[in-house]
């Protein structure tokens, strides 16, 4: 997957090298907390219903205990003990492939996975009492208190939605970040086909003609051909491509091929430029044959 | 090409640390071997290096994106390593805690001077017009407690002998998670620049000195003093450190200081998440105490005795733990 358009952080680790990782979004945040909810309601009737098996005719005042204490517990610290001993994931978390990680880039501490966690406080559950029973925060509330405190703690729970991490509260309390760790699987080198290519005519290509792309432009190219791309789109590409770099194709020249070599020589010539610190990011303008003295 | 080249030299590093960190997401650091533990750091920053070269030399983007994952992962499973529980809870009580306390010293005084203020403030209002307690003082809170109530009414509150032990037990759970719940917000909403904390925090001062002046026009001052303070010591001092870390968190929020904005909020919301944690204990205890102490031990000198041992546990905790490293 391409991730060139995604925002990402820089974080440097200890060892001073910046990381970079894809900023998680606010609704997949958002669809991470809903099923983190869903666990943590299911956990709670579940254990009520062992308990009352368990216990309800015997003693109910231990029923009543363990229970309290049981919803106490999932309720606070749910969160706080995933997120600490799995890595920065609760199991929402760890199924959307999110991550919370210290935003300075140092190890996630417990009082910083404490302190992201202590405000879900402010950010869920009171906007969620005034919403649906206003009386039960503020009884003798003036009439005009009560939009003024529901727009306060709106703006708390939308906060991700207005800044450029996506930080809830719970975030800038904690100094810490989301963000997505997705797996990515290591394919092979495209170059290594080509080298390995067992007949057929060979592409050569000038400089000239190399000097033409930049890197973005490989590496749109380097998905297109790692995907599952339609003949016909790579039939067009490489003829684009050979209008700009002034190739004359062969009859019957197999479009594919032609775009594998193109972009084994291509990325040579940019890996050995970047070598030389110039690193060309996007194309020139024009092409080959009109640059021609 | 240079990058091929590379890519051929390393490979075998990157796979092999991939196999281990899948073997961490599975089942967790403790499935590996003593050897694989050792190994993890050792291929982490192999695959860093690996990643500032592939940096400076690859244009592949698969294999830069393969190299940032899996030093991402790897970075997880490391610098997200911790300590066995067990010490950490000890190494919190024993030394975290006391210390945040100590550090956050300036807004612990005002928060308790804040409560303090709402009490004179309640006891004077409510003495000058027994009316105003209507005013300050909820009605399901005040539980039938009134300037209406007889004396008798009043006196039998602070004596009450709920029947079963059983039952004190189930309410003493229900005021710790209610008092936990409520010290969590008062820190929580520190966040909105501190104000509503401090209304929470002089409010609560408020009825409790409604209270106080109901009593005291009855002659009954002492005696509500010696029902509220044996678990009263504890639970206000809790209430009050998490008001001084909601104020902390406030404070930081109006008046960065040095810091940027953000770069402080974090420095003093963790150090404030760890005085709610040390204060959810503290409402442990105070319930504890408020649910099967109170309930059965009606002498009044054993009253003022306990509240009296709270309050000079707590000042010694807080002044002295943890104190002879620093």
């Amino acid at each position: 997957m391409r991730t060139l358009a995604e925002p990402r952080r820089e974080i440097v680790t200890p060892e001073g090298v910046p990381l970079r990782f894809i900023l998680a979004g606010p609704f997949e945040r958002l669809a991470a907390f809903l099923i983190d909810a869903v666990i943590i309601v299911t956990a709670a009737v579940m254990i009520a219903l062992a308990l009352a098996f368990g216990l309800a005719f015997v003693a109910v005042n231990a029923f009543a205990i363990l229970l309290m204490l049981a919803w106490f517990f999932l309720r606070n610290f749910y969160f706080t003990w995933f997120e600490c001993r799995w890595q920065g994931a609760t199991p929402a978390k760890r199924l959307l492939g999110l991550r919370v990680i210290d935003r300075a880039g140092g190890s996630l501490s417990a009082d910083a996975v404490f302190a992201r966690n202590l405000m879900r406080e402010v950010e869920v559950f009171l906007p969620l009492v005034v919403f649906l029973v206003p009386d039960a925060v503020w009884p003798s509330a003036p009439g005009w208190a009560r939009p003024l405190a529901a727009a306060w703690l709106g703006i708390l729970a939308l906060l991700p939605l207005f800044n450029r991490d996506h930080l809830r509260p719970g975030d800038i309390v904690g100094g810490t970040l989301v963000v997505r760790a997705p797996r990515v699987v290591l394919l092979e080198d495209l170059t290594e086909a080509v080298a390995a290519a067992p007949s057929g005519p060979r592409f050569s290509f000038t400089q000239e003609q190399l000097d033409l792309y930049g890197i973005y432009e490989l590496q749109v190219l380097e998905d297109l051909l790692r995907r599952n791309t339609p003949l016909a789109t790579l039939s067009e590409v490489a003829r684009r491509i050979q209008k700009k770099i002034g190739w004359l194709a062969a009859p019957n020249e197999d479009a594919e091929r032609f775009l594998r070599a193109f972009y084994a020589a291509q990325r040579a010539r940019l890996e050995q430029r970047m070598l030389l610190g110039e690193r060309r990011e996007r194309k020139r303008a024009g092409s080959a044959s009109t640059r021609r003295p | 090409m240079k990058s091929v080249e590379f890519r051929r030299e390393r490979e075998e590093a990157w796979r092999e640390l991939e196999r281990l960190l899948d073997r961490v997401d599975s089942s967790g650091l403790t499935a590996l071997e003593p050897e694989q533990l050792m190994r993890l750091p050792v291929l982490y920053r192999a695959v860093l290096s690996s990643l500032s070269v592939a940096r400076a030399i690859s244009l592949d983007q698969n294999a830069l994106d393969y190299l940032e994952s899996l030093a991402g992962r790897a970075y997880f499973a490391i610098y997200a390593a911790k300590r066995p529980p067990g010490r950490t809870a000890v190494d919190f009580l024993l030394r975290r805690f006391p210390r945040a306390v100590r550090a956050f010293h300036r807004h612990v005084v005002l928060a308790a001077l804040l409560m303090a203020i709402g009490v004179v403030t309640g006891r004077g209002l409510t003495l000058a017009d027994p009316d105003h307690f209507y005013a300050l003082v909820d009605e399901e809170m005040a539980g039938g407690r009134s300037p209406a109530a007889s004396t008798d009414d009043l006196r039998e509150v602070l004596y009450s002998k709920k029947d079963a032990v059983g039952a004190l037990s189930v309410f003493a759970t229900f005021l710790f998670t209610h008092n936990a719940r409520v010290g969590i917000l008062c820190a929580a909403l520190g966040f909105a620049a501190a104000v509503p904390t401090l209304l929470l925090l002089f409010y609560n001062g408020v009825t409790l000195g409604a209270f106080s002046a109901l009593y005291e026009t009855r002659g009954l001052g002492l005696e509500l003093w010696a029902w509220i303070l044996p678990h009263g010591v504890t639970e206000l001092l809790a209430i009050v450190l998490c008001a001084a870390a909601g104020l902390a968190m406030g404070e930081s929020v109006l008046f960065p200081g040095r810091h940027a904005r953000l770069a402080n909020l974090a420095l003093q919301g963790r150090r404030a998440g760890e005085l709610v944690v040390g204060s959810v204990l503290l409402f442990l205890v105070a319930g504890l105490i408020e649910g099967l102490f109170r309930q059965l031990v009606h002498d009044i000198l054993v009253r003022w005795a306990l509240a009296a041992a709270t309050a000079v546990f707590w000042a010694v905790y807080f002044r002295s733990a943890g104190r002879e490293e620093t």
